[in-house]
């Protein structure tokens, strides 16, 4: 586990001889939440208030605290740190935006990494007693360095004595089973207390966590709580602790590093086939196929770009991988190269992880090509094209909808998700004429509309400003919700629906919104779609 | 071309097409002479005399551009123009239909509404829709779903004032239509002057009083239309009324009726419609 501790301005290049302040309102005052080196020297202290300090430094260089784009600027680290473990969890709780408490905003910037099974591949071939993890906590701490950032890094086997290592000793890494030496000389606020609780031990006089973590645990469970307990019980490993990472966990990950950065597409296309190939044979070993694809490319410079794919058939052949991500990419790609201009570096890692995947029966492929089966594989690659370009939600199937409600009688559905229609659309009498509109309007429209009595059909209306006269009418048909449905929240009146002719042909399908003085004194009309 | 002549062909492109099996089993060959022509994939005929005459062969070409449009509160009944015609060629063309819109597009003029479209005689579950957020994605994915070859056909439901509609992108559609054997129609919507465009056809579709349904004169039976053929590289433009019979999903000719209107008298309408200031759909281009 590592946990990164960051500098709030690594974009704007200052020189760090000007002490400079970071201020937000705490306890209704406006307190020092950050200090740089500068201002330290001076012995400006965290938790000061900002008046005190302007009172000894009249000329201090003071930057309101932003929460918000801090937490914006750890996402993006976080999308950074992906190179090294798919999961990353965020250490930052909603407290960090409630002003009250000071100290816990200040250890709550942090980022954990679950290094299980990662480490590895950064030992090194040069210098194999070097451990592999005193190297990778070194590349993370060089690189984001290199970035503009302060870090302070902790590895242990447990979340809480990582967490502890991070902030209150530098960049040390604690083997399993020391931990319970490693925490005794810290203060217990390394256990990630809440500031009442941390204030109380601190009255009875308990300090450092030596002084507690050999008592007897149920006194003080019963003093300072059960969350006490738990967190001294996770930062020695006797209770389990899961972080829960930022992005969904693939299933499947291959990945390749380059010692120099690339960028041309070709290579890109070439490296992504390779990953793609690879992806695809352990697929097939395991009998499934993809259905959603992620593909990251990790700029040396910190940048990432992260694309996605989901598709309509599950997808069993890289050529088809590569297709769906070329589209996806160019976009992003041009723009990088745009900014290669101005001096961006190229990628260095490349990695391909699926999201999902799904039972795959391989097919027999025959000489004898089945035409309709050439046609759905065909129109399935269509969709998912369109799906990568447009969105996968704007490619749509209809489905009948079991429901009178004349909105849920037709159901958008993703035609990525296949076809999912059980139900027959219902079929007019021969003799009958057509009694539903080919075009619905998702927002009926509100109408001004005049009936010669109130519970009868319109004689006039103005829809968008145009002025209909109506020359034949059928109807009504009433629809009303159905009476399981919850009334309380938004209250669904009877409709009366009206096929309406106007004197020039037009075909409306309009509706009165409610019955007349049963429901509503006034009810409104609505067109809700055109006919044929 | 003579009489005899024109027969003799007809005869021999019959013969042609059945032993092609170009012919569904469960069909036989229509009556009129007209509709002989019919049979062959990439054309398409109303059945109606006069519209098809209107066309050099009688029929209009389908493996090509064509397109239809109305004024935004008439889009329900242009898009039933076109989607008659859709429905009386789901019965020959396999494949879905392509139905590729704006947003802008289907909030103006609503969206297709399944048990609508399959009172009207087309089977939803062969539509396929695609939303774009702009004009130019929208094209790219007609040109895509052309490139599919097998769709029914493929509709893009653009509105007047779409801007990406130029004559280079409707020549591209068009060539695709054509090297991809697939029907491409554009549907649209809206008061704007219509852009310049290479398609063969052009309809403009106005509204025109429903039939009635078993004589019963207060009913509103089957849609009619008034479809002015603007626009026709190959034959005559003209003027027809025709209404879409749901039962046998075909186009019949109209009888104009008057229908007696309800609730208000005669003068009544008229000061109404009086106060009701509208341009005319035929004025000449920019003088908006």
């Amino acid at each position: 586990m590592a946990r990164l501790e960051k500098g709030k301005h690594w974009r704007i290049k200052v020189d760090d001889d000007q002490p400079r302040i970071l201020i937000a309102s705490i306890k209704s005052a406006q307190r020092i939440v950050a200090v740089n080196h500068a201002a330290e020297a001076l012995s400006l202290r965290v938790g000061q208030t900002l008046a005190d300090a302007r009172a000894q430094y009249p000329n201090l260089d003071v930057v309101e605290d932003d929460p918000r784009a801090n937490a914006a600027l750890l996402e993006t680290i976080a999308d950074w740190a992906n190179r090294y473990t798919p999961l990353v969890a965020l250490d930052l709780e909603a407290s960090t935006f409630d002003k009250s408490s000071l100290s816990s905003r200040l250890f709550k910037h942090g980022l954990i990494f679950d290094i299980t099974g990662c480490a590895h591949l950064f030992s090194s071939l040069s210098n194999p007693a070097q451990d592999a993890e005193t190297i990778m906590v070194a590349d993370i701490k060089e690189k984001l360095t290199t970035q503009g950032f302060m870090v302070q890094i902790g590895l242990a086997s447990t979340v809480g004595t990582a967490w502890a290592v991070s902030r209150f000793t530098h960049g040390k890494i604690i083997k399993a089973g020391q931990e319970k030496p490693a925490l005794n000389t810290m203060p217990i606020a390394a256990l990630r207390l809440d500031p009442t609780i941390e204030e109380a031990m601190h009255r009875v006089g308990l300090k450092r966590i030596e002084q507690i973590i050999d008592l007897p645990r149920a006194p003080l469970a019963n003093r300072f709580g059960l969350h006490l307990i738990r967190n001294i019980n996770r930062a020695l490993g006797d209770e389990e602790e899961s972080i829960s990472p930022r992005l969904p966990v693939p299933a499947l990950m291959v990945e390749r590093r380059f010692h120099e950065p690339i960028s041309h597409t070709t290579d890109i296309e070439a490296i992504m086939r390779k990953l793609a190939e690879t992806l695809v044979v352990t697929l097939e070993t395991r009998g499934e196929a993809a259905r959603v694809v992620v593909a990251h490319l990790f700029q040396s410079d910190g940048g990432v770009t992260r694309a996605q794919i989901s598709t309509a058939k599950s997808l069993t052949n890289a050529d088809a991988i590569v297709t769906l991500f070329r589209d996806r990419l160019d976009e992003s790609l041009e723009r990088f190269s745009a900014r290669r201009q101005t001096g961006a570096d190229g990628f260095d890692v490349i990695r391909l992880s699926i999201l999902s995947s799904e039972p795959h029966k391989a097919e027999q492929t025959s000489f004898h090509q089945d035409e309709t089966n050439t046609l759905n594989a065909d129109l399935a690659h269509l969709i998912d094209k369109l799906g990568v370009r447009l969105g996968v939600e704007n490619i749509i199937r209809l489905s009948s909808g079991d429901s009178h409600q004349p909105e849920e009688a037709s159901i958008h559905h993703r035609a990525v998700d296949g076809a999912s229609n059980t139900q027959a659309w219902h079929s007019p009498h021969k003799d009958q004429p057509i009694t539903r509109p080919i075009r619905l309007f998702d927002q009926p429209e509100e109408v001004e509309a005049i009936a010669a009595i109130p519970e009868g059909p319109p004689l006039r209306f103005r829809w968008r400003h145009m002025l209909y006269t109506v020359s034949r009418v059928e109807g009504p048909e009433r629809i009303s919700a159905p009476w399981w449905r919850d009334k309380g929240i938004k209250p669904h009146f009877t409709r009366d629906y009206y096929r309406i002719e106007d004197t020039d042909g037009h075909r409306f399908w309009l509706y009165r919104d409610g019955l007349y003085e049963e429901e509503r004194a006034d009810p409104k009309w609505y067109l809700h779609g055109l006919f044929a | 071309m003579t009489q005899l002549r024109s027969d003799l062909l007809r005869r021999l492109k019959t013969q042609i097409a059945s032993l092609e099996n170009q012919l569904a089993p469960d069909k036989t060959l229509p009556d009129t002479q007209l509709m002989t022509d019919c049979i062959r994939q990439d054309q398409f005929c109303f059945g109606i005399e006069s519209i098809d005459r209107a066309f050099t062969h009688n029929v209009m070409p389908l493996f090509c551009l064509n397109e239809v449009s109305t004024s935004t509160r008439e889009a329900g009944v242009g898009s039933g123009f076109l989607l008659g015609v859709l429905s009386q060629l789901s019965a020959q063309r396999q494949g879905p239909l392509i139905w590729i819109a704006t947003h802008k597009a289907l909030i103006e003029t609503g969206s297709l509404y399944g048990p609508g479209l399959h009172s009207f005689g087309l089977p939803p579950d062969r539509l396929l829709i695609v939303q774009t957020a702009k004009e130019k994605d929208a094209l790219w994915a007609a040109e895509e779903a052309l490139g599919l070859g097998d769709a029914l056909s493929v509709v893009l439901n653009l509105q007047t004032s779409a801007k990406g509609l130029s004559l280079a992108a409707t020549r591209r559609l068009h060539l695709r239509a054509e090297t991809n054997r697939t029907p491409c129609f554009i549907l649209l919507a809206g008061s704007d002057p219509p852009t310049p465009s290479i398609a063969l056809t052009r309809w403009q579709i106005e509204a025109a009083s429903a039939g009635t349904l078993n004589g019963f004169q207060d009913g509103i039976g089957h849609p009619a239309f008034t479809a002015n053929l603007t626009r026709n590289r190959q034959g005559q433009t003209g003027s027809f009324t025709l209404q879409w019979n749901t039962y046998h999903a075909k186009f019949e000719t109209a009888n104009k009726q008057t229908i007696p209107r309800i609730g208000t008298s005669q003068e009544d309408n008229e000061t109404v419609s009086g106060a009701v200031v509208s341009l005319s759909r035929h004025r000449p281009i920019g003088t908006a």
